[in-house]
């Protein structure tokens, strides 16, 4: 080994170490998805505010359980079981299955307020008539069957002020109680919520919560119980099961299946391990240098990287298969480095175009790509040779590898009208929707858990936070106000059937003008008594029987008006304060109140209907609509760059190559094959995602390459060794991405289908086209 | 001499009459022994063996909050093991059904109220100790009740006194009283001393 060898070595060692002990020391995956978004000014300031909140708020932190598999005692029992260990648990907030109703605490506290928070008080509701009416019913519901239950307050509110405001809280329906715990419709799995606690919204303390829960379900093994976990934090442990579990199996077998195919084409374990080393040192590389450019690596970033660095285990098999026993592996290296250094100057601009993104996440994707792209291409270029033993090893047949491409030649004719006839058919009978915008493409977690989540919300009634009004001012009160305003509008929408039902802070606390109001309309005493009397007359209450009623107006005209802050540490921890804190928050300029819509079934005329209302300083968010148009702005700036890239590539090849017909012949089969993937991708029913247009950047990089060293002027020998590398590339690619396809993440299937058909499709095209131009390599055949 | 005879003859008087009570009392451990006073199993028994019950009810409700007592009229349907109704028809309408665990609702004219007897805890404790003892389950009637049973020859009385806490804040003792298979009235007494009394008659019946 020559002395600049081993510096050369000791530098790639040098480099590497650093950047695993850069890489150990900083880098953080980041799952915020803010990095996705475009930069400050350019998004709704109410947006971001509320995919934090769904992100990081409350809504964050809620989990919901189901428990299933056993008669319905047994699932009560189990539910019970788990509300005690959960009231326990440190991390959790809040915990509730349904047994829990209002405390008695803040029952007392409401009910001494009612006069002032309930919003049957009217005008009429202390005069005779009322009166009168109120208390036949209330002598009804005394002997009626379910007397008991609002009995004891018929004395001190007949009028049933209590009744209504709770009615109004719990507007949306309840879920169904069995054995006195909540269970589904069907009632074959019974469900309690929780919010964790601010504390433990970490991925991994989540996990851990969640894992708890599972182990709790174990140790009481006579149950036969299972346990479901569902919500935001599920999601977010159960993408990263689903990653970790996918990445860890299609690593292993794709990792497999390249090691076998370049054993059985070079007979040499050394050669094997060597593969590797470009692609590794690459995605070190360019982990560390993005995240060193943008202090962070995002998730989606880091798995789209590793798919565009698919690219760098073709040159140390370019290299490989063009030793010779007679050349070492320095010569052998700077035969193909100018074609190699073409594809990677091109893909590298190509892929760099990302940069000019508006989104950081693409940006962060362009530098990791660029990066590791030239890292692998540098390491096959100066590393490898240096440490790769040199003797030729492979020596099966040649006749055995041109096998396929004398087949494909022999088929050129069909063959190529087949390929003429797919994207026709593609137009006629493919998926007509040919973008998916659907945000959820993002998400790895699988299908079902999405399933479970849909249903247990419908059952608990928790909205799925993704449709709200956001009403912004600057002081509690104001808000409040403004909420009230706006809620009157909201019941003639609802009227209209715009939503099914909505939940504001006003249903729990009144502003104080309203509060105000209500103190003004109680009676004066003597007008009260003789109202109460005259409406007494001819039934059979005593005509001291609402004494206590009396006594309460009165005491109510002097009571001092809530606002958040009174109500909130008046109130006692439970279901009540939670809402309230979920529904009206302080922020560093103002206050802000959240109203939830239920039932949005018509989003657009929702919006119309806002837009007419015109309230200053409330935002519809419509979190789902708003995440999918984001979606489509990505892919049209995916399209748009790679177009731009695509330019730039045709530019490059064409000053590199120095032949426009060149340029052609690299570049005709690889946008045929693009072609010829959107179309099977269509007819197969798919639409396309984020995913499948990045994968075809790595095509368009992987295909160029194939039609580079097609077209190279070479010898005999040369040429028979580009032939023998581009198959054993082409092989491995395909079969490593095809298994990639079975993927049930919905992510890593689209990049597995995209790149395996791509590929495929760019050597055949590759071969049929370019091949019978190339005087060596056609002779060869 | 006179005095003496009066004396005598209250003594005699006195005698009997103790000699009389004895041999009631006497009678009464008799049957006691002979077991010709019916048990709670007994009566339980017999009531899971009635397929279908309906009855007319009059009950009268005395209330801290009433100055005079107020009595309604109706009709009580039951079928076991939880089918229950309960129709009001004077001095108003209403009527009361439970059926699989769903409340049917109606005052007057208005239309039908559907409630889950499991949203109401309370309530459900209550009506199942009507439908537990009219339906025979001794043990469902355990289950929520602390049972105590008075039995002479076929005439009977079952108290139940709430077990849990929430439910002794509403409900002092519910009292059924009967003879044989039949329950003649139903005296609930309610935490605040509120006290309701129905009594039943004219039952009609489908035994096996």
């Amino acid at each position: 080994m020559k002395v600049n060898n081993k510096i050369l070595l000791l530098a790639w060692f040098a480099i590497i170490t650093a950047s695993v002990f850069y890489i150990i020391d900083n880098v953080r995956i980041q799952s915020d998805m803010s990095v996705f978004f475009p930069e400050d000014g350019q998004m709704d300031k109410s947006f971001v505010h509320a995919m934090q909140q769904s992100q990081k708020g409350m809504a964050a932190r809620l989990l919901m359980v189901s428990l299933s598999g056993a008669t319905s005692t047994k699932l009560a029992e189990s539910n019970k079981g788990l509300l005690g260990y959960l009231e326990k648990h440190p991390d959790v907030f809040f915990a509730n299955n349904g047994q829990q109703a209002l405390s008695a605490d803040n029952r007392e506290l409401l009910f001494k307020y009612r006069f002032l928070l309930s919003p049957a008080m009217d005008e009429q509701t202390f005069s005779q008539a009322e009166l009168k009416l109120a208390f036949t019913q209330r002598l009804r519901e005394l002997t009626s069957m379910t007397s008991m239950l609002d009995k004891r307050t018929i004395s001190r509110d007949p009028v049933m002020l209590v009744r209504t405001y709770l009615k109004g809280l719990t507007g949306v329906n309840q879920p169904r109680r069995l054995h006195g715990v909540w269970f589904t419709e069907d009632a074959q799995q019974s469900v309690l919520l929780l919010y964790l606690k601010e504390s433990v919204q970490s991925n991994e303390k989540t996990g851990a919560f969640i894992e708890s829960l599972q182990d709790w379900i174990k140790s009481r093994q006579s149950d036969n119980v299972i346990l479901t976990v569902s919500g935001p934090g599920m999601f977010a442990y159960e993408a990263r099961k689903a990653i970790e579990r996918e990445t860890q199996l299609f690593s292993v077998v794709g990792s497999l299946i390249i090691m076998l195919v370049i054993y059985l084409a070079y007979r040499s374990v050394s050669r094997v391990f060597l593969a590797a080393l470009p692609l590794i040192t690459g995605l070190l590389l360019a982990v560390s240098v993005t995240h060193f450019f943008f202090s962070g690596l995002h998730g989606i970033t880091l798995a789209f990287g590793v798919i565009l660095l698919g690219i760098g285990i073709d040159y140390p098999i370019h290299f490989f298969s063009h030793l010779r026993q007679k050349k070492d592996g320095w010569t052998s290296v700077k035969g193909i480095w100018p074609t190699i250094l073409i594809g990677v100057i091109s893909s590298g601009l190509g892929f760099s175009v990302m940069l000019l993104s508006r989104f950081e996440g693409l940006q962060q994707l362009g530098v990791f790509s660029v990066t590791g792209l030239i890292v692998a291409a540098v390491v096959t270029r100066w590393v490898l040779p240096g440490i790769v033993l040199q003797n030729r090893l492979y020596t099966s047949s040649t006749q055995g590898y041109f096998l396929p491409y004398r087949i494909l030649l022999i088929m050129r004719l069909p063959l190529i009208l087949f390929a003429l006839f797919i994207p026709v058919a593609a137009l006629i009978y493919g998926n007509s929707n040919v973008l998916d915008r659907d945000m959820r493409q993002l998400s790895p977690v699988p299908d079902d858990v999405f399933v479970q989540d849909k249903l247990l919300r419908q059952q608990l009634h928790v909205p799925d936070a993704t449709r709200f009004l956001i009403i912004e001012a600057d002081t509690s009160e104001a808000v409040l106000r403004k909420t009230e305003k706006l809620s009157r509008d909201l019941d003639e929408a609802h009227r209209q059937g715009l939503f099914s039902a909505y939940q504001s802070v006003t249903q729990m606390l009144p502003s104080k003008q309203t509060q105000l109001r209500r103190q003004a309309l109680l009676p004066v005493l003597p007008v009260l008594k003789e109202n109460i009397g005259n409406a007494l007359k001819g039934m059979p209450f005593k005509q001291t029987a609402f004494n206590g009623f009396i006594a309460d107006v009165e005491t109510s005209k002097t009571l001092p008006l809530l606002t958040m802050e009174t109500l909130t540490s008046q109130m006692s921890s439970g279901l009540l304060s939670l809402k309230l804190g979920m529904m009206m928050q302080q922020k560093q300029n103002g206050w802000v109140s959240y109203i939830q819509l239920y039932g949005v079934d018509q989003p657009d005329s929702l919006r119309q209907w806002m837009v007419s209302k015109q309230h200053e300083q409330v935002s519809l968010i419509d979190i789902t609509g708003t995440a999918n148009n984001l979606m489509g702005h990505y892919q049209r700036d995916v399209i748009e760059k790679s177009l731009y890239g695509f330019l730039l590539i045709t530019v490059i090849l064409i000053l590199t190559l120095k032949s426009f017909v060149r340029v052609i012949k690299v570049l005709l089969p690889v946008i045929f094959a693009i072609i010829l993937t959107i179309s099977i991708l269509l007819l197969g029913g798919e639409a396309l995602t984020l995913f499948h247009l990045v994968s075809l950047l790595l095509v368009l990089g992987i295909g160029m390459d194939y039609g580079l060293f097609m077209t190279r002027d070479e010898n005999n020998e040369a040429a028979h060794d580009t032939l023998h590398s581009l198959l054993v590339c082409v092989v491995s690619t395909t079969m490593v991405f095809s298994i990639i396809a079975f993927s049930d993440i919905l992510v890593i299937h689209a990049i597995g289908v995209t790149v395996a058909i791509g590929v495929l499709c760019s050597f055949i095209l590759s071969v049929l086209v370019v091949l019978p131009q190339n005087r060596n390599h056609n002779k060869l055949l | 001499m006179t005095i003496g005879m009066s004396m005598i003859r209250l003594i005699s008087v006195r005698l009997a009459v103790l000699i009389l009570c004895l041999c009631f009392q006497v009678n009464i451990v008799s049957a006691n022994i002979d077991g010709e006073v019916i048990t709670l199993q007994t009566v339980m028994q017999l009531l899971a063996k009635k397929q279908y019950t309906q009855v007319k009810f009059i009950e009268h409700k005395s209330s801290a909050l009433l100055a005079e007592v107020i009595q309604i009229e109706g009709v009580l349907n039951f079928k076991p093991p939880a089918y229950l109704l309960k129709r009001v028809l004077k001095p108003y309408h209403e009527t009361f059904e439970l059926k699989q665990g769903i409340i049917y609702y109606v005052k007057g004219n208005e239309s039908v109220r559907k409630l889950d007897i499991e949203q109401y805890p309370v309530l459900n404790s209550f009506v199942s100790a009507y439908t537990a003892l009219l339906g025979g389950q001794l043990e469902q009637l355990k289950r929520d009740y602390r049972v105590v049973f008075d039995g002479r020859k076929y005439a009977w009385r079952i108290q139940l006194f709430p077990r849990a806490t929430t439910m002794q804040g509403y409900i002092s003792e519910i009292r059924f009283n009967g003879v044989g298979d039949t329950v003649v009235s139903i005296v609930l007494i309610e935490a605040d001393g509120d006290t309701t009394t129905t009594r039943l008659s004219s039952e009609q019946e489908v035994r096996d």
